[in-house]
């Protein structure tokens, strides 16, 4: 076993997750609102102090954070794009979420957030 | 259509993982979606190991269901799209049963089609796993029914290399091409033809005749530069050309074993140009890092042709010796193939360490051609690059259309005297010159011969229908000039074989909108009638 340094660290073979999605597309079309619960079980070799979540494009807003049940703060990682990485997030929507206690290999963790997403005329 | 829409974890690379989403919708709206519909739960998708989960609404679209080989597909249509809708279902459910019969698995349990966006059939993309867009689905007969094939076969072959196999690096030519190497089998087992492939290979040749640096390995500040359709020339077109060129060299059997390990090691993991050379290099035993740093990591080219061709005889015995000379930069091993005159075929290979290469046929009949490649596995330049045509080319595409009459005029030497070979740029040269009334300065670049009397590129390759197009205009507007010239037998002799040419390709049509002009063949009939003059077209 080893451990992550502080900071964000990513295993070389990250854990697969379960995604439960409940959602609703507003009439007028324009938004699709809901909640994610995110299950995980840290497949790795790697402790996790902390997770980041991609909340995939500007118009996608997270909150109302838990993790295990205990709200958190969710806190961007950047607030300016910095460079443009092919295929990698912009780091704007990318948002980091310090675990209260380290997820050690065979941990499990349950993400829960809401979020609504702008549908764009281009989406 | 809905792909980065809801906050998923980031682990610096993509993964897969599982989903069950319950999507509710206004009423009237049809919902299309990675994974599998939970009958009694409607709006409900179970997915498993996908790389991202899609949505897609839309109200008004119909649709076809069928299955094969254990996988649910379904396309989904606009109304005037159902001839469409038909025939990519049918074809993917063929192709999803060919890729399970050769891979042995197919990594999803269902497969949604969707319309794409463009009206026009533009090809399609992998929307999210399971979910492919299609575009131009309304308009079914505009293009051949090997484009529809083909495209479906394509995207379906992504879900094995992007969706199941994650790619590592930008630009991501590697799945590009692994993924294309498999329609290319699905076409080849169905005896579609190969017309799709060789455009796909065109476009890289193309590329490298424009001087286009087509290295595949970049650093990220050299990806931020490339300032040419890398996705076509180099993603695609190169991509598949070195997926094709490789597997020749490592033989079928060899590169099919790398091929179904990366689909098995690398499920769900992103497989990097370093891991495929190594996985490669096992299965055939052999160091291949001469094929990777030529292919992936430069810019050289590949150009070999037929030499001196010596014939005795001894008897009923005849020894042909056939030299292969590298004019390319790139150095490989090259299939020769003699034929002779019995309808005896025989195949020897080039040493890539010789610049020429000597090989001898021995046959029972005489020799009655020699040719390089014969099955076209290779994408063999047949240029000699120049680097004084390089950077004139460079040059000429930044020009403006309108240019200055210096401007153009120097380029117009510059190129005649490196012999330009692009036609396009021949065409654009011409413009140059007509819009600053340089008239005879026009005509001559109009009129340069280019390679070859007839279109360098052979009837049945793609290039051949876009590169008469170019000499189409290029006799049309000799045609104009001519007559603006007061040359009238000269015009009309012009603008008659850009007829002939129109009618070998079966008509064209192409817009000058800063003329207002709209070239087809009925405007050149018209020029038989009425000979052109500058107040006939509109300047905007």
């Amino acid at each position: 076993m080893c451990c992550a340094p502080e900071g964000s660290s990513f295993p070389l073979d990250p854990p697969h997750a379960l995604y439960q999605i409940d959602c609703v597309v507003s009439p007028d079309l324009k938004e699709l609102q809901g909640t994610v619960a995110i299950s995980l079980r840290n497949t790795s070799t790697l402790t996790l102090r902390r997770l980041v979540l991609n909340s995939s494009s500007a118009g996608c807003v997270p909150r109302d954070a838990t993790v295990s049940g205990n709200p958190v703060a969710l806190a961007a990682a950047q607030s300016v794009s910095a460079l443009s990485i092919p295929s990698t997030p912009d780091p704007r929507f990318l948002y980091l979420v310090d675990l209260a206690e380290p997820l050690t290999p065979g941990g499990t963790v349950e993400v829960r957030l809401a979020f609504s997403t702008r549908l764009d005329g281009d989406r | 259509m809905l792909t980065d829409w809801h906050p998923r974890l980031w682990w610096g690379r993509p993964t897969h993982d599982d989903y069950d989403v319950k999507v509710r919708v206004p009423d009237g709206h049809q919902l299309g979606a990675t994974g599998l519909p939970d009958t009694k739960a409607g709006g409900r998708y179970r997915a498993e190991k996908v790389r991202s989960f899609g949505l897609y609404l839309a109200k008004g679209v119909r649709t076809l269901e069928t299955s094969s080989a254990g996988v649910s597909i379904r396309a989904l249509f606009w109304p005037d799209g159902e001839k469409c809708a038909e025939l990519v279902l049918s074809t993917a459910a063929n192709a999803v049963d060919f890729y399970w019969q050769r891979f042995g698995f197919y990594p999803f349990t269902s497969l949604t089609i969707i319309p794409g966006e463009y009206d026009e059939p533009y090809g399609g993309y992998p929307v999210a796993t399971g979910l492919i867009a299609i575009h131009g689905m309304t308009k079914v007969a505009s293009v051949p029914k090997l484009h529809w094939q083909w495209i479906t076969a394509h995207e379906i072959g992504h879900q094995y290399w992007g969706d199941w196999v994650l790619e590592k690096e930008s630009p991501g030519w590697l799945w590009i091409g692994l993924g294309i190497y498999a329609d290319r089998e699905y076409v080849l087992a169905r005896g579609l033809g190969l017309d799709k492939h060789r455009a796909l290979v065109h476009e890289y040749l193309w590329g490298v005749k424009r001087y286009y640096d087509t290295t595949m390995s970049l650093t990220l500040e050299q990806y931020a530069r490339v300032n040419f359709d890398c996705n076509n020339v180099v993603v695609h077109g190169k991509g598949f050309a070195t997926i094709s060129a490789l597997a020749w060299v490592m033989g079928r059997d060899a590169f099919d074993r790398s091929y179904q390990r990366c689909l098995r090691e690398f499920a769900g993991r992103p497989l990097g140009p370093v891991e495929f050379q190594r996985i490669c290099e096992e299965e055939a035993g052999q160091d291949l890092d001469w094929f990777f740093s030529q292919w992936v990591r430069s810019n050289r080219y590949l150009y070999y042709r037929v030499g001196a061709v010596r014939r005795t005889s001894t008897g009923a015995v005849y020894r042909t010796e056939v030299q292969v000379e590298r004019l390319g930069t790139l150095r490989m091993p090259v299939p020769v193939e003699a034929r002779f005159q019995d309808g005896s075929r025989q195949e020897a290979t080039t040493d890539r360490l010789r610049d020429v290469d000597t090989i001898t046929f021995t046959s029972a009949s005489p020799l009655v051609d020699v040719m390089l490649d014969p099955r076209r596995d290779l994408a063999m330049v047949d240029w000699v690059l120049n680097e004084e045509e390089g950077r004139l080319v460079r040059r000429l595409e930044a020009m403006a259309w309108m240019p200055e009459a210096a401007e153009v005029t120097e380029l117009l030497g510059a190129a005649k005297a490196v012999g330009l070979r692009h036609a396009d740029l021949w065409f654009k040269l011409g413009m140059g010159l007509y819009h600053a009334g340089l008239n005879e300065e026009a005509l001559e670049a109009f009129a340069w011969p280019l390679p070859g009397e007839v279109p360098w590129v052979a009837a049945g390759d793609p290039g051949f229908r876009s590169e008469n197009r170019m000499r189409i205009l290029l006799c049309v507007w000799q045609g104009h000039v001519l007559d603006v010239l007061a040359r009238r037998a000269e015009a009309l002799e012009a603008y008659r074989a850009a007829l002939s040419l129109s009618a070998s390709i079966g008509g064209f049509r192409i817009r000058q909108d800063h003329y207002r002009l709209v070239i087809d063949p009925d405007w050149i009939q018209t020029r038989l009638e009425t000979p052109f003059s500058r107040s006939l077209i509109n300047q905007s």
